[in-house]
This record gives structure tokens, C-alpha cells and sequence, in this order.
């Protein structure tokens, strides 16, 4: 599942951000490249130990922790500070899959990675996040503070950008739900309940659809 | 899953039916003491053909049971001083093919007016429940679950048991898809159609994708 979620960050907010991590010293991104996928990497990346990178990781993450639909389609247990990525004229990343464990607060499954993009949409050509999944090819390039979620599991790809900077954030996160075909039904399941209970359809329905998603969580939820 | 209440397994038509073929048949004791058993024979071969059928054709059991076998019914008949009988069912049932047994079926079929006593009581989950239907209705119970019949003091009653293997084996599996179902039936016939219920009916497909 691509999952795209518009504005978990404002655009103001996110192209603050970016503006501020114009001036930051980023270094080239094959340091933190997973075994194998470093002659694939080409952008750069802030260290995750600098001011504004600590700052506006901090910032992403309170942002998300806020987004509902965010919560409910990653069921987060623990993430990796989300890292800030830069790629200018001629950069790309191919493709390549991510690390099944990453080192956070403390080692975590890698089931989902999700790209913030702080940059706007007319600051740069090319640049689309690929995602192979379900047997296509899924296309994604997100408005400032628009985000994506998906299975970390699956071989994607940074199209080369042709002009201009793109600044993401990217971060990984083990969920309580490892099965990404679990989570989307979940989530399915969240979304269209809450949709139906904003439109007025009868409360017992809806007690009873919440009621079936909290026994689904717990019969797959792994804390 | 705890209980099911089935309505109306059996209309009226098809109970008086019913009724009038086991009345030809003949009821043999089970054991010291225990409910008599209508024996095989042509009373019993209609008896069983008539409440298998009801009972495939009946949209809340297909709903709560997701049934892919029915062992052909057992009817039996209790009367005042018959010795209370806990009910477990066999895990497996047959051979070539043999059965999984994952829930049961009680069908109350009548009773005498005078009776007195003489009901379901079933502990599904630790808390011991009653149940008395009405004859024709049905409750869909896990195979679990002990039932006892509780003595009648005076006259008698018939019931039948069915057991049932279902798709989906797991009873907290066939709660969730009964439970969504219901809503979907409610939405239906409450006339929204939209396309979050449409989601709502992919995750109850989805589901069933996973579980059967």
C-alpha cells in the first residue's frame, strides 16, 4: 500500500524547513547507504547530530504524532529519527531496498518508511519517489509538508532530478501490525468508520465497526 | 464467538412438517436415564432432510457460521426426570470424510403445555447463560462450549443439535465477520450506499480472503 496523506505538516511549516536546511552542512548520503546500495545512492544528507537537523527531526515527529490518519495507517511501536535529504541537479537514488533493522533509540524492524517532502512542488523537476509494489510501478511526488507511507519491504527509487533542490525528510518505522496487508485493512476499516460516523450514519453500526477493528487489533497487534 | 440466536430457523409450515415426520418415527433411550434419540429410519431420514435444509438456506446462520459441513441433525427428546446431560461435542466427527466439529446448533421443536423446567444452560465464556428459544429458533454456540440441559420437573420436549465445521475456525474470527456483516445487512437496509461502506464491505471480503 502507497499511502499518501496531504499536509501532516503545514506548507508554510515545511518550507520553512526547508529554507533553514539550505544553509545546513549536508554530506554526501552513501555513509548511511544499506550494504550494497551505495553506488546507487547519489544526494546528500544532514547529519542527524546537527542543530537543525535534531530540531526539525523533532519537529516532523510532533507533527505526525498529531496526524489521526498518520497513527492509523502505521501503528507505530518506535520510528528512527527522521533524517533530512537533499538531492540537487543530477542526483537520484536507484533501485534498492531498505535495511530490514536500523539503528534508533534502539534497533528497530523496518516494516514502513515514509518521505516528508518540504520542498514545493515547482522548486525542482524529477525527483518522483517509485515504488514497486502489487506487480506496478506507483509514482509519488508530494506538495511541501504532504507525506507518503509504505512497506519498507518493497524495491523503490529516486527519478534523478532534472533541476532545482528536493528536500525530504525520511524516516522508518516498526509497526505493531508487521503485515502491511493487515495494516491497510485496518486502516481501510478506520478510515471509512470515521468517515461514515462524520456523515451521521447510526451509532450502533458504528460501535459495532469500531468494536471489529479493536478485535482485529488484538488479534494481530504485536507490542 | 459467544452466542448466536438464529430466528426463525424453521417457519412454522416447515416445524409442522417436521413434527409430523419424527411423529412416525420412533424415540430409543441413549442410555440410563438420558433423553430418548429418534432412530434411523424414513421419519428420520425426512426429519433430517427438512432442518438441514432450513438451516442452509438461513441468511444469519450463513452469516455467523460460514458452515462448509452440517452433520445430519440428532433429535432428541426430554422428559420430566430425564438426568441432566452435559453436551460435548467431539472435536471430530466421521471418517472419509471426517469432520472438524467447530460449533453447534440447538433447534428447540416443541414441547409438551404442560411442561415445566428444561432449558440450555451453556458457559462460553465463564459466565454460565440460559436460553429456552422459541420452538423453530435456533442458537449457534462454539463447539467449545459445554451445554446442559437442565431437567424438565414435569411433561416433555424435543429438540434437534446440528454440528457444523465452518470456514473460518477460529470463533473470534467468525465474531468479527458476523459482527461486520450485521452492519453491512443494517447499511443495506437502512438504504446508505456510499463508498465508505463500500470499504467497509472490501475489508469484510478481505477478510473473508484471509480467514476461509
Amino acid at each position: 500500500m502507497l499511502l499518501h496523506l496531504e499536509q501532516v505538516v503545514t506548507e508554510p511549516a515545511a518550507r520553512a524547513l526547508a529554507a533553514e536546511l539550505l544553509g545546513a552542512p549536508f554530506v554526501e548520503g552513501t555513509r548511511t547507504a544499506a550494504p550494497g546500495a551505495a553506488p546507487l545512492k547519489n544526494n546528500l544528507q544532514l547529519p542527524g547530530n546537527h542543530p537543525i537537523a535534531i530540531e526539525g527531526a523533532r519537529f516532523i515527529a510532533t507533527a505526525l504524532a498529531q496526524s489521526a490518519a498518520f497513527q492509523a495507517a502505521t501503528l507505530p511501536v518506535t520510528a528512527t529519527a527522521p533524517r533530512f535529504c537533499r538531492y540537487e541537479a543530477g542526483m537520484g537514488y536507484g533501485d534498492h531496498q531498505d535495511s530490514p533493522f536500523m539503528a534508533g533509540a534502539r534497533r528497530i524492524r523496518t516494516d514502513i518508511a515514509v518521505t516528508v517532502a518540504l520542498s514545493p512542488l515547482d522548486g525542482y523537476e524529477g525527483g518522483e519517489l517509485v515504488v514497486d509494489s502489487d506487480g506496478a510501478a506507483h509514482t509519488w511526488k508530494g506538495h511541501a509538508g504532504d507525506c507518503v507511507v509504505y512497506p519498507a519491504d518493497t524495491l523503490h527509487r529516486v527519478q534523478a532530478v532534472t533541476s532545482g533542490t528536493r528536500s525530504v525528510a525520511i524516516f522508518w518505522i516498526q509497526s505493531l501490525v508487521r503485515d502491511a496487508a493487515r495494516r491497510k485493512l485496518l486502516f481501510d476499516l478506520w478510515l471509512s468508520t470515521e468517515a461514515l460516523a462524520a456523515a451521521g450514519a447510526a451509532a450502533a453500526e458504528i460501535t459495532r465497526l469500531r468494536e471489529c477493528r479493536a478485535q482485529l487489533l488484538r488479534l494481530w497487534v504485536e507490542p | 464467538m459467544s452466542l448466536v440466536r438464529l430466528k426463525r430457523v424453521l417457519s412454522e409450515a416447515a416445524l409442522a412438517e417436521l413434527l409430523s415426520a419424527m411423529a412416525k418415527g420412533k424415540f430409543s433411550a441413549t442410555g440410563a436415564n438420558g433423553p430418548l434419540e429418534l432412530d434411523a429410519g424414513p421419519a428420520y431420514t425426512t426429519a433430517s432432510g427438512l432442518l438441514t435444509a432450513a438451516l442452509q438456506a438461513h441468511p444469519q446462520f450463513d452469516a455467523a457460521a460460514h458452515p462448509c459441513a452440517l452433520q445430519s441433525p440428532t433429535f432428541y427428546r426430554f422428559e420430566a426426570g430425564t438426568a441432566p446431560e452435559s453436551m460435548h461435542a467431539p472435536a471430530l466427527v466421521g471418517t472419509s470424510p471426517t469432520m472438524r466439529v467447530d460449533m453447534a446448533v440447538l433447534i428447540p421443536l416443541g414441547s409438551s403445555e404442560n411442561d415445566e423446567g428444561g432449558e440450555w444452560l451453556l458457559d462460553p465464556d465463564g459466565v454460565p447463560t440460559t436460553w429456552r428459544g422459541e420452538a423453530g429458533d435456533g442458537l449457534l454456540h462454539p463447539a467449545s462450549t459445554a451445554a446442559r440441559f437442565t431437567p424438565l420437573t414435569q411433561g416433555s420436549c424435543t429438540v434437534a443439535i446440528v454440528l457444523a465445521q465452518s470456514r473460518v475456525s477460529d470463533s473470534a474470527q467468525r465474531r468479527i465477520l458476523f459482527d461486520m456483516a450485521k452492519v453491512l445487512e443494517q447499511f443495506a437496509e437502512s438504504g446508505l450506499t456510499n463508498e465508505h461502506v463500500e470499504t467497509v464491505r472490501r475489508s469484510y471480503f478481505n477478510l473473508l480472503r484471509r480467514w476461509t
